[in-house]
């Protein structure tokens, strides 16, 4: 008796889906989706160098000469950010639009001191935030203060600014990255660095 | 039941995080730094002195024609003398006489005691050191010398020490010269005196004058010497001249 009730159970759910797959009327609506992701980008924009290798035509009416470092014992403090009187090492600055920008020092000596404008764009489409700047000296020690004779850093290099600012898609940030030439420094040498920049998506933890 | 739950927590753990570590879209940017620096050095040469080598002896017999009433001697002819009997006084221009005394004394020309100068500029060379040396000298006997230093690194510096050093021989012979000096830098940076040698090399350190790459600082230097110059006597010395970088002196 229950072999015949399931056995009928069966044929009605066979028929019934048979049944189902005929009897059913139906409609597709479709969506088509795009998704178009954004863009993570930033670049170095175009910043200030207050010791341009090359003088901008015409002759500026600023005196063209080298900075000097604050808390420089041979100069007044009042007038550190002045300029010394004379121009002897320069700094050149290439690259802006793109992801490297290229810092040279040229004729380099101890005490020289300049404070480059760094700028940071957002050439993408997303919101980002700067999330860590690492500074590499490749070929020399990293002094740790400036004037320190006790110091046996050749170069001291500073960066202020930026470190989890949020730059909005076309936007920029400035920073500063401070070069000051110590004792230590040898003659007719060449010391490299590279500073990295890291960018993230904004929404993410930097 | 609860070591399950927690294997579970730990999955979705695990799994956000990696999650988390592919969702991150970042982009890089690098700043390339070169700091070439600049050197500091100077070169000395010695330009002339009023008695070069060799001495002229008149062979006796000869009649020499610079004794000539208000013949003008000129170099290598007559040794350069004060008049003994009007002497030269200190601070005062040399009173040169040109008697019928002969070149008996002389000072040598540039003698730089490296063959590879430091620097050349405008194809002139300047050497690490020069010598000078005056032999057969007299009282009254009054060279001058003319030397210049220039700037041979690529960053000014100026003179920051002058030494006087190595006294080898009888130093009191470098106190019987009244020497009357001066120097000039292009007109910016002059200098005059008299007195003992260690009193010029005083002076001159305290001066501070500034040399830029390839431009000469010429220092003249007239010794004269006095009665009290010991005979068949020697004395030699260093003068070192230190120069540091001009925004730190």
């Amino acid at each position: 008796m229950k072999k015949i009730g399931l056995l009928i159970l069966a044929l009605l759910l066979a028929l019934g889906v048979l049944g189902f797959a005929y009897a059913k009327w139906s409609h597709t609506a479709t969506l088509h989706g795009t998704i178009s992701s954004g863009d993570v980008c930033v670049e170095f924009g175009h910043g200030n160098n207050p010791d341009p290798c090359q003088l901008p035509p015409p002759a500026p009416v600023v005196p063209h000469i080298d900075l000097a470092a604050p808390g420089d014992p041979f100069y007044p403090e009042a007038i550190w950010h002045g300029y010394k009187d004379k121009d002897v090492g320069c700094t050149s600055v290439s690259g802006e639009g793109t992801n490297t920008l290229l810092v040279t020092i040229n004729n380099a000596y101890p005490s020289y001191y300049n404070d480059l404008e760094i700028e940071v764009h957002n050439c993408g489409t997303v919101p980002v935030k700067i999330s860590s700047i690492t500074i590499d000296p490749q070929d020399f020690t990293r002094a740790l203060t400036m004037f320190n004779l006790q110091d046996p850093g050749q170069i001291w290099i500073g960066w202020s600014n930026g470190q989890g600012d949020q730059i909005e898609p076309g936007g920029q940030v400035g920073s500063s990255l401070k070069i000051h030439v110590e004792q230590p420094a040898l003659q007719g040498y060449s010391y490299h660095f590279t500073v990295t920049i890291v960018a993230n998506q904004w929404n993410e933890p930097v | 039941m609860k070591k399950a739950a927690f294997l579970v927590m730990a999955l979705i753990i695990a799994l956000g995080a990696l999650g988390f570590a592919y969702a991150k879209w970042q982009s890089t940017i690098t700043i390339q730094g070169t700091i070439n620096t600049g050197t500091v050095k100077i070169g000395i040469r010695d330009t002339g002195t009023t008695d070069p080598p060799p001495d002229l002896i008149t062979p006796p017999g000869v009649v020499d024609p610079n004794i000539l009433p208000n013949y003008e001697p000129t170099n290598g002819t007559r040794d350069p003398r004060v008049d003994p009997l009007a002497p030269w006084t200190a601070g005062g221009t040399p009173n040169w006489v040109f008697t019928d005394l002969k070149n008996v004394a002389a000072t040598d020309s540039d003698n730089p005691d490296a063959a590879v100068p430091v620097c050349t500029c405008s194809s002139v060379g300047y050497f690490a050191s020069v010598s000078e040396n005056i032999t057969n000298a007299y009282p009254f006997y009054a060279p001058t010398m003319t030397l210049d230093i220039a700037g041979c690194g690529t960053i000014p510096v100026k003179i920051e020490n002058v030494q006087l050093t190595n006294i080898q021989g009888n130093a009191s012979i470098l106190n019987t010269p009244c020497v009357e000096w001066g120097w000039n830098f292009s007109g910016v940076c002059t200098g005059a005196g008299h007195g003992t040698l260690a009193e010029m090399v005083q002076a001159l350190k305290d001066s501070k004058c500034q040399i830029h790459q390839c431009q000469v600082l010429t220092i003249g230097l007239t010794a004269v010497f006095l009665e009290c110059l010991p005979q068949s006597s020697s004395v030699s010395f260093d003068i070192v001249v230190t120069a540091s970088q001009w925004n730190e002196v």
